[in-house]
């Protein structure tokens, strides 16, 4: 299998609002290669996250219009999939970790149940085969006496374990990419670190693909292969991760670079930069950034900028990047 | 959870000490028996004889006491309008009263449980909108005026029903759907609003994200936690529905407790009414009770630490 | 704040709406009774015995909703008995939230054995069969429009002091209230300046439907027969006559119920729409 296991183009994600549409998403493209770990960096409301529920038909489709040129997974075209078609996608091909383990999981059932019943679902086990498994599973993220965990609910493990066990749901059915949405962010920091090295090795050892969304670019520079930068629902940068630290080409993803205070240090997400993103019910001319760029320019405000490649595979959306050195 | 269980208990008791000490004063306030029951030429005497005869004389804290000892070993009291134990009195109708509780809960939960799930389902939707307002109509009328209705129409108009008394499967039918109807129109809101709730929250997308069956994600994720509220709600409705039952009782004719408490204040037969709310709220603490029990059972968040 | 157009405000006000205009109609009902009836509520006529309503066979355009087993005017009685369900429910709204409030306040700022004790007496009462212990009351103490107003407060205090004491609870634990009381700010000043600002909406919710449950209660007691008693015509009251005559005048128990009915609704859909309006969460 040669084509990206993700391949999006031209994705606009609109919500229904009260007064009119809110555009959560807009034109975005996104590829992601067999075993290629992406990140995917922005502020809140910058539609990272919103991106990836929709490529999975996550979405309330009451409440959401989804339109794009391509929208692919593993080569199957998700947005004319029927339902029970893309729901046999999700967990064998691709699966996610969420935020919050708390109230991701399902407080009334016990963990072993959660796990086990991906398991039954895509690969028809019985239950004793199921639950040997799960046992299996706990074991490789890192839980301790796993076969009691399994008769343990939610709400008897500490945040790191709950965490640990969402990614063994979503390591069960042996996906080709995992969706890690901001899976550290509710954790402490020492347990953070635990995580990321966690995931780090799971991915290394099964070479599957990974999308990990997060607003903290410091612990992409460790995880990832690639990084993709997104402001106002559109993907302004996306490069190669050592490319962008040492050479970031637009100027948002410099100011974040340059607010944060240190590479290794955590990152500090509240207001690095003045001013605000642009309300996401308006259609802006021109760049979206422009209000705020330090390095903007006339036709800034008048034609909106498209990812140009400016070689060593880094592309860019600005008309007045940052310098950068061959 | 034993500590939990406990202090619902305590918390019960101590509420049924508390009905049963008003229960006491209210039927104390309301004027001296003595003076109904004597005959129209008694004299001063043969009213104090009645008095120490019946106990009146002693002070109110003796008369409490024996109250509710009497009260415990199942003593409620004798009517002097009736010419029986007022414990004889209720167990003679009581079986009545709790089959026209019964039949209306189970008649409501019919109703609400599916109905509620439906507009929740569908909601926003024609279905929702049509069944949330009638709902809401539901809410709105009078009980009583409904199973009125119920009667004109079925038992009137179209002559299926019997207009009232009992004996027969068939007279129960229009006053359990009275109780039921007014019952539904609560718990369907309810049941919509809790599925709802569910519905929105992440472990739903969770189980979606994992290539659930959109079945098994409603059944096995979404309704269970959705009917922990419903629960607790459809428990009060139950306790609502014995103790409120009189009402319907009295249209239907339905040989209940409640028919009884309603001629008993007409007759100013305190011993009856007393023993009558006793009951009533005896019934109220301890369904309330078993409905924390339940719930110690069906949530784990309660259950282990 | 963005621009909102007639339609967007009226689709999201339209339960809010709805409830508000029964209940404006209600309430001039009530008001112009006397231009408004196109008979005296009590004048009886017994030539025109149980008409049924002007739609049916039999029925006269001059008695528009049928007559009653006495020759009064059922249209007449209704707009007639708005008044007494109206301020019934007016007056139970306005001394239940008085005193409800009161206790809320009480148990939610004090706390503590305060809290204890209040809160035991709410359980109490809620164990009560409430409808009973009324029935009991009025027909022992004797019935009159007092007495029934008082009634059915008793019977709504609870929802009033359970919603202030929650919302007390929570504002006084906020820091700035800990502050004020710290550094000894009178009592007064606090509940002035920091309670009663935050318990004025949930109130005015509870208010809402509380109205629709007293008209409802009163309902049921006139219906039983202790209601306010006299020559004012009540809708419970004309319920409870029409039982009497169900198999041959259905309109006598049909048009009080659904007055009663649409009058009870429109306080329900005002609660409901002041509810949303004002549930912080759902705060835009």
């Amino acid at each position: 299998m040669t084509g990206p296991v993700l391949d999006i183009c031209g994705l606009t994600v609109d919500f229904r609002g009260d007064a009119g549409p809110v555009h959560a998403v807009r034109d975005l493209s996104l590829q992601v290669a067999a075993g290629e770990v992406v990140g995917i960096v922005g502020e809140s409301g910058s539609g990272k996250s919103v991106t990836m529920l929709a490529a999975m038909g996550l979405l309330d489709s009451r409440r959401t219009v989804i339109s794009a040129d391509r929208l692919a997974v593993d080569g199957q075209d998700v947005l004319t999939l029927a339902p029970r078609a893309l729901a046999d996608l999700r967990g064998p091909v691709v699966s996610f970790v969420f935020q919050d383990p708390l109230t991701a999981l399902n407080p009334l059932l016990t963990v072993g149940r959660q796990i086990t019943e991906g398991l039954r679902r895509h690969r028809g086990l019985t239950r004793t085969a199921a639950r040997a498994l799960a046992v299996d599973l706990l074991g490789q993220v890192g839980i301790p006496e796993p076969a009691l965990r399994l008769r343990q609910f939610p709400h008897q493990l500490s945040g790191g374990m709950r965490q640990r066990v969402m990614i063994a749901i979503a390591l069960a059915v042996d996906p080709k990419l995992l969706i890690a949405d901001e899976p550290t962010t509710a954790l402490d920091v020492t347990v953070q670190a635990e995580i990321v090295r966690l995931v780090q090795s799971i991915q290394s050892a099964r070479g599957m693909a990974m999308v990990w969304v997060t607003h903290d670019l410091a612990l992409l520079a460790r995880l990832a292969h690639r990084v993709v930068v997104m402001y106002a629902g559109r993907v302004v940068e996306d490069a190669p991760v050592a490319r962008l630290y040492s050479a970031p080409a637009h100027p948002y993803t410099a100011a974040l670079l340059a607010s944060g205070s240190r590479i290794d240090a955590p990152f500090d997400p509240s207001e690095p930069i003045p001013g605000a993103p642009p309300d996401p019910r308006l259609a802006v001319p021109g760049c979206s950034f422009a209000p705020r760029c330090a390095r903007v320019q006339a036709s800034c405000h008048s034609e909106r900028p498209i990812l140009t490649d400016l070689g060593q595979g880094q592309r860019a959306a600005c008309w007045n990047p940052v310098q950068v050195p061959a | 959870m034993i500590a939990f269980i406990l202090k619902r208990f305590a918390q019960g008791l101590l509420v049924l000490i508390g009905v049963s000490f008003a229960t006491f004063i209210v039927a104390h306030l309301s004027g001296d028996p003595v003076e109904l029951m004597a005959r129209e030429n008694a004299t001063l005497q043969d009213k104090q004889d009645l008095r120490e005869f019946l106990g009146l004389d002693r002070p109110l804290g003796a008369q409490y006491l024996s109250f509710v000892t009497g009260a415990l070993q199942g003593d409620l009291g004798y009517s002097f309008v009736q010419r029986a134990p007022v414990t004889d009195l209720i167990a003679e109708r009581l079986p009545a009263t709790l089959l026209l509780a019964a039949a209306g809960f189970l008649l409501a939960l019919a109703i609400a449980i599916p109905l509620g799930i439906l507009s929740a389902l569908k909601h926003n939707t024609g279905w929702d909108i049509a069944i949330t307002s009638v709902a809401m109509i539901g809410q709105a009328a009078p009980g009583f005026w409904i199973g009125l209705m119920l009667v004109v129409l079925f038992a009137v108009e179209w002559q299926l029903l019997p207009v009232s008394g009992s004996g027969t499967p068939a007279h129960l039918v229009l006053p359990a759907l009275t109780l039921a109807l007014q019952s539904s129109a609560r718990l369907t809101r309810l049941v919509r609003a809790s599925v709802l709730e569910v519905l929105s929250a992440d472990y739903i997308r969770t189980a979606r994200s994992k290539g659930l069956r959109e079945r098994t994600v409603l059944f096995i994720h979404a309704f269970r936690g959705a009917m922990i509220p419903v629960v607790t709600m459809a428990g009060l409705e139950l306790a609502e529905l014995v103790s409120g039952a009189f009402i319907t009782e009295t249209i239907f004719a339905w040989p209940g407790v409640g028919r009884l408490a309603v001629n008993a204040v007409a007759q100013r037969d305190f011993p009856v009414i007393q023993g009558v709310v006793l009951l009533a709220a005896v019934f109220f603490v301890v369904i309330n009770f078993l409905v924390d029990l339940l719930y110690v059972v069906i949530d784990p968040r309660v259950r282990l630490r | 704040m963005t621009q909102v157009s007639v339609s967007t405000f009226l689709r999201r006000n339209v339960i809010g709406l709805i409830g508000l205009t029964i209940l404006s109609v209600a309430a001039a009902l009530a008001l112009f009774a006397p231009w408004i009836a196109p008979h005296p509520p009590s004048q009886v006529n017994l030539t025109a015995r149980l008409l049924p309503p002007f739609w049916v066979e039999g029925g006269q355009i001059s008695y528009p909703l049928g007559t009653d087993n006495v020759g009064r005017d059922v249209l007449s009685r209704i707009i007639y008995g708005a008044q007494v369900s109206l301020s019934v429910g007016g007056g139970a709204v306005v001394i239940g939230a008085f005193v409800g409030s009161l206790i809320g306040i009480l148990a939610g700022y004090f706390g503590g054995w305060v809290d204890a004790v209040l809160s035991f007496v709410i359980n109490v009462q809620l164990s009560f069969p409430f409808t009973l212990l009324a029935i009991f009351l009025l027909a022992t103490f004797g019935g009159g429009f007092l007495s029934v107003v008082i009634v059915v407060a008793l019977a709504t205090w609870v929802n009033y002091a359970r919603v202030v004491r929650g919302q007390v609870m929570s504002v006084t634990h906020q820091d700035y209230v800990e502050a004020a009381r710290s550094v000894g700010v009178p009592v007064a000043q606090i509940l002035w300046r920091y309670i009663l600002p935050n318990i004025l909406s949930p109130i005015i919710v509870v208010a809402s439907f509380s109205m629709a449950q007293a008209i409802l209660t009163e309902a049921a007691l006139s219906f039983l027969g202790v209601g306010v008693s006299g020559t004012r015509p009540s809708w419970g009251m004309m319920l409870n006559d029409g039982r009497t005559y169900l198999q041959n005048a259905w309109w006598m128990t049909a048009m009080p119920g659904i007055a009663t009915a649409l009058t009870v609704l429109a306080g329900n859909l005002c609660g409901d729409w002041l509810q949303d309006r004002t549930d912080p969460r759902l705060r835009r």
